[in-house]
């Protein structure tokens, strides 16, 4: 009848223990939780001892000992295994997160060092050949404002030359419409000589006709025959020469005239496709500096979450130390209830609570933020 | 009697209009009536730089003579011209 009800009340207390134990390992609270277990079990049997003490009526002292010693080495062969295997578990996820933990470092450091690469090459995209820190697009904006100045400039000139030929064009017509009037005189110029040479011929005929007082007379009317000759002559190389004159000038229009006439329609298209690329450079410059904007908004967010990373693995020596007192913890404790019918149940109490108290105070001596239960608490101590 | 001149230009507006052009609006000028010359482009299709020479060379003198030159009716290729050559610059444009 004992034995039936130590079996029932030693397991649901056995479970409500652990139950404790887990939600403070659960909390991070690991190795109270162990504690929890442990001191829950000795004090429960403790309890269970006196009871069984007022209830024992029928059998000896010696009886009921040899019984509760022999509970206690089942429960402790029970207990022992499975601190064991948790032991176990617990070195396993040490191995497990060390292995890890140093595969992450070392993925992350690559990654910083790609990361670099990328933005070298970012930048050598971005800036001109000749390693000027003036970028590409900036450079082709201003080829093509320059492009469209020279334009500007070239229909200028030669705008300003067709006025001015034009305008030499009118000075040279003037001329021209000065001729007719010179001719004009020249033919006159020839009738009066014609008329002279006339007067001379009926001069002549009368001196001859005066016999020898008329002789000097007829050698004067002869010279002056001679001079209106001449006179015509030269009003006819005059007027030749008037004619050349004219020729060349019409043919000089005519020159100026292709000159001064210059086809400009092909600079309208020219010009309308220098402001297409033009609008296309600009627009691709725009583009250039936003996006060279956000790629340094984004390396400079991505160098950020590389140490946000590289910080959280720095937990991994706080975890890993927490694991370990836990596994040592386990061991410990492990070790002392395999030793149960060797040692007596108040001295196993008290070395397990030194044990406890040597550990805390190693802690706490050693400055680890073993406390800390998120990252962000542990923030001052790691930078 | 009005004091503004209209100036019709023809289809092509080139060196071949040079003469009428030229002595068309000497003649306004040298009446000293006229206070105002309009270039009515409304049915020029096309000019060349020796028009926007006799352009250049008339404003010069109409300003010298204190008359206001202007350009009417501009479309298509010829005003793309005229706007290309700054001509709205020199002229009033109505």
């Amino acid at each position: 009848m004992l034995k039936r009800k130590l079996v029932v009340s030693d397991g649901l207390m056995l479970i409500g223990c652990v139950g404790i134990s887990l939600t403070l390992e659960w909390q991070g609270l690991g190795y109270l939780g162990i504690a929890v277990l442990t001191l829950g079990m000795l004090s429960w049997l403790f309890f269970r001892g006196l009871r069984a003490d007022g209830e024992g009526v029928e059998p000896a002292q010696s009886v009921l000992f040899e019984s509760r010693n022999h509970q206690l080495q089942a429960l402790a062969s029970e207990l022992v295994p499975a601190l064991k295997s948790c032991e176990a578990s617990l070195l396993d996820i040490i191995s497990t997160q060390t292995d890890a933990v140093s595969l992450l470092r070392h993925s992350f450091d690559q990654l910083q060092g790609l990361m670099q690469r990328q933005s070298q090459c970012i930048h050598s995209l971005l800036v001109s050949s000749d390693g000027s820190a003036e970028f590409n697009s900036s450079r082709m904006h201003d080829f093509a404002v320059n492009t469209g100045l020279m334009l500007d400039r070239f229909i200028a000139t030669t705008v300003d030359m067709s006025a001015s030929s034009m305008d030499l064009l009118e000075k040279v017509n003037k001329i021209y419409d000065a001729m007719p009037q010179v001719m004009k005189a020249l033919k006159d110029i020839d009738e009066i000589a014609s008329q002279t040479n006339l007067l001379a011929l009926n001069a002549a005929i009368e001196a001859a006709r005066a016999g020898d007082a008329g002789r000097g007379f007829a050698v004067v009317a002869d010279e002056v025959r001679a001079l209106s000759t001449r006179s015509a002559q030269f009003s006819e190389a005059i007027q030749k020469q008037l004619t050349t004159i004219s020729t060349q000038i019409e043919a000089l229009t005519e020159d100026v005239g292709k000159v001064a006439s210059q086809d400009v329609s092909y600079v309208i298209e020219a010009k309308k496709e220098i402001q297409t690329a033009l609008d296309m450079i600009v627009t691709k410059a725009d583009e250039d500096n936003l996006t060279t904007k956000s790629l340094d908004g984004i390396a400079h967010e991505l160098e950020e979450a590389l140490h946000n990373a590289i910080r959280g693995l720095q937990f991994d020596d706080i975890n890993g130390q927490n694991l370990q007192f836990n596994a040592s913890l386990l061991k410990f404790t492990h070790e002392h209830l395999r030793d149960l019918d060797e040692a007596d149940l108040s001295t196993l109490a008290s070395e397990l609570h030194s044990y406890l108290d040597k550990t805390r105070v190693n802690r706490q001596t050693h400055k680890n933020p073993v406390s800390s239960t998120t990252i962000q608490a542990g923030e001052v101590e790691l930078f | 009697m009005t004091d503004t001149h209209v100036i019709s230009l023809p289809e092509r507006f080139d060196f071949s209009f040079h003469g009428p052009f030229t002595s068309g609006y000497q003649d306004v000028i040298d009446s000293a009536q006229i206070k105002h010359i309009i270039l009515d482009f409304s049915r020029v299709a096309y000019l060349d730089s020796s028009a926007l020479g006799m352009m250049v060379l008339m404003q010069k003198r109409a300003t010298a003579a204190g008359i206001k030159a202007s350009i009417r009716g501009a479309k298509g290729t010829a005003q793309d011209i005229l706007n290309m050559a700054n001509m709205h610059k020199i002229y009033g444009l109505i």
